[in-house]
């Protein structure tokens, strides 16, 4: 039997500072599945990610996440949504300077009864699950955990941005290019753990990235440019 | 849970900032309280004292002088009038008692007050002595609750007086003073007094003295109905003339109060913009620059934070140490005032010492406290701006865009 759709896009268009940079006209994404996605810069990659994690919000068609139609519900039930329902990995990173590492990787859990919930069916606690999580990338020096994360390299600190994505099994994993700012052998070692743990927890990956090395750990590649239709409007192509 | 620990880290984060906005918060806490205290108990000495006397008869002097010296013991005690004094003014009709003070002799630096009986009934407590009793003998001294604790005198002790605040070993008197009684603690004067029948004075100045002026200072005057006050005062100063004045001490106490009072208003305004600087550098110090704050909060909506966790963490953050300022004002205000019960001046204890903290201390506090609450919804008020008005306006910069793009701008952050 098919597994159900994690992602639906039907005539999806999204403007932004006025000019329009997502147009899609349709997109499916099965549960489970783990999507890479690649393309040029400023085709629209972290543009659909926010799209798809309801901090971007189109200004037409369809848009189903998880089952849920994120063009009709509030603000407040979007954050909601995406607290108790989505990692999302950001190009930025977005930590929280003046929060240890460890403080970092748990917050999802504070911040969605339903994640710690997830945590702690597993029999463990948030804290022991992120110790997992950091030792399959390599960072198992619980003294470094307790450091505040702007005194981190910046690829620890990606590890820590992962590894909070993946805190309280969300059902949909987005990665912006996880791995930028690591060396070959630790982009391996995210790529694998994304993708062989997506299918662990029966979670739908899609990631950004331009890494030829990651391309067979994906059960499908996508080029932006073949769905986003104003993806070649950018002044750089 | 992780709302606290977001408030605490972020505080500890600024700790420097904090700390001094922390400690210059709570002291002008410790202050302002300290000063209602003091207005407060001003208030509450001066109504508790001056039912001690209808009316207070010396020679010529300060009116504002004489009842406060009368009520306090402050200043100088004014120059001595004549005993006989006592008995036509007692003669009056309308005076229930006449209760003399003469304070022209000492014993070992402390002030020695010649009077009668009566005074310890004026006193207004239920137990009028803690020990023994009164002036049970002709040669008895009653010793004040603070003087006796300080000397360690015991009743059936004996003591010593001298002529002069400043004796030699010639000016004591050869016939000791037996110690009859203690006094309680009244919360007055009488406290650090030491107390002798004014007619064994009187005859042992007569005997020991006699070729100096001795008398009284003044007289305190009970009448057996208040609304005989002024009529009583206009026979005395009649009857007298210019060698006596006469001052109804409630009425110079009014006037020292509302002097007193404006002062101290003047200085709790001043100390009430020192309050304000306070939670103003409370929230400047929280509220760190807007653009470490937006990243914060973006982060925390990224993350599927809701509004008002939002709110509730940036409105917690200066409310804690608004709050914790407040705690330690009130802390440094309850030991301020243990410790000037203890070491402060005399003049403390009598006017302002052994008052509770009232409600008005506690009306002050929560004053503060409310201000500092509205104070903190300002940058709750901020981030809830920055949550609502997710949609970032931004425009576009880049060139060759499309004509039919519009302006219109829905980018959430």
């Amino acid at each position: 039997m098919d597994k159900p759709l994690a992602v639906v896009i039907d005539s999806l268009t999204v403007q932004l500072a006025g000019n329009y940079c997502l147009e899609i006209s349709s997109l499916a994404v099965k549960q489970g599945e783990a999507v890479l996605l690649y393309g040029e810069n400023g085709s629209g990659k972290t543009t659909l990610m926010k799209v798809l994690s309801g901090l971007v919000k189109p200004d037409a068609g369809v848009l189903k996440v998880l089952d849920r139609d994120l063009t009709t519900m509030t603000d407040q039930q979007v954050s909601q949504f995406r607290a108790d329902c989505i990692g999302h990995v950001f190009q930025e990173l977005n930590l929280i300077p003046f929060l240890i590492a460890m403080q970092n990787i748990v917050l999802p859990c504070g911040l969605s009864a339903s994640r710690a919930g997830n945590a702690a069916s597993s029999g463990l606690t948030p804290e022991y699950e992120a110790y997992q999580l950091m030792a399959r990338l390599k960072f198992e020096d619980p003294d470094r955990l307790k450091k505040d994360a702007d005194q981190l390299s910046r690829g620890l600190q990606q590890r820590i941005a992962i590894a909070r994505a993946l805190m309280g099994k969300p059902r949909l994993v987005l990665a912006d290019e996880p791995a930028s700012a690591m060396g070959s052998y630790s982009r391996k070692l995210v790529y694998e753990l994304l993708t062989t743990w997506a299918r662990e927890n029966d979670s739908t990956l899609i990631c950004i990235s331009h890494d030829e090395q990651a391309d067979v750990l994906f059960d499908r590649r996508i080029n932006i440019k073949d769905i986003n239709k104003n993806a070649e409007l950018n002044p750089l192509w | 849970m992780v709302i606290l620990q977001m408030v605490t880290k972020s505080l500890l984060r600024r700790k420097n900032r904090v700390i001094i906005a922390l400690l210059a918060m709570s002291v002008s806490v410790f202050f302002v309280m300290s000063l209602t205290h003091m207005k407060v108990g001003l208030a509450n000495s001066l109504s508790r004292v001056s039912g001690q006397a209808d009316l207070i008869v010396g020679a010529p002097a300060q009116p504002v002088h004489l009842a406060l010296f009368g009520l306090f013991r402050l200043g100088n005690p004014p120059p001595a009038i004549s005993y006989d004094y006592v008995r036509q003014i007692k003669n009056n009709p309308e005076v229930a008692s006449v209760i003399p003070l003469s304070q022209q002799e000492s014993h070992r630096g402390y002030a020695v007050t010649g009077t009668t009986e009566q005074l310890f009934d004026n006193v207004g407590i239920g137990q009028v002595f803690a020990r023994g009793e009164g002036f049970s003998d002709s040669h008895s001294v009653v010793l004040g609750a603070s003087f006796a604790r300080h000397s360690g005198y015991l009743p059936g002790e004996k003591m010593t007086i001298a002529a002069g605040t400043e004796p030699t070993f010639a000016d004591e008197y050869p016939e000791p003073f037996t110690i009859t009684g203690i006094l309680s603690p009244t919360g007055s004067v009488l406290d650090n007094g030491i107390f002798v029948p004014i007619t064994t004075l009187q005859t042992m100045r007569g005997k020991y003295r006699p070729d100096e002026q001795y008398g009284i200072n003044l007289l305190l005057v009970k009448l057996l109905s208040k609304q005989a006050t002024l009529p009583v005062q206009n026979q005395i100063k009649n009857a007298h003339g210019q060698s006596l004045e006469v001052v109804i001490p409630a009425q110079e106490l009014a006037y020292v109060h509302q002097l007193a009072s404006r002062v101290i208003n003047m200085v709790l305004g001043i100390l009430a913009i020192t309050v304000l600087m306070g939670v103003l550098m409370v929230f400047f110090s929280v509220s760190g620059s807007l653009a470490e704050r937006r990243q914060e909060v973006q982060t925390l909506r990224m993350l599927g934070a809701r509004t008002h966790q939002i709110v509730v963490i940036s409105f917690l953050e200066p409310l804690l140490v608004i709050l914790l300022a407040s705690l330690g004002g009130f802390l440094l205000f309850i030991a301020g005032v243990s410790l000037l019960e203890v070491f402060g001046p005399v003049e403390w204890r009598a006017w302002v010492g052994k008052q509770k903290i009232s409600i008005n201390e506690l009306f002050t506090l929560l004053s503060v406290l409310t201000f500092g609450c509205l104070m903190a919804f300002v940058p709750a008020w901020m981030a809830y701006g920055q949550c609502s008005d997710g949609q970032q306006k931004q425009k576009s910069t880049q060139p060759g865009l499309p004509a039919k793009h519009s302006s219109r701008v829905e980018g959430n952050c």
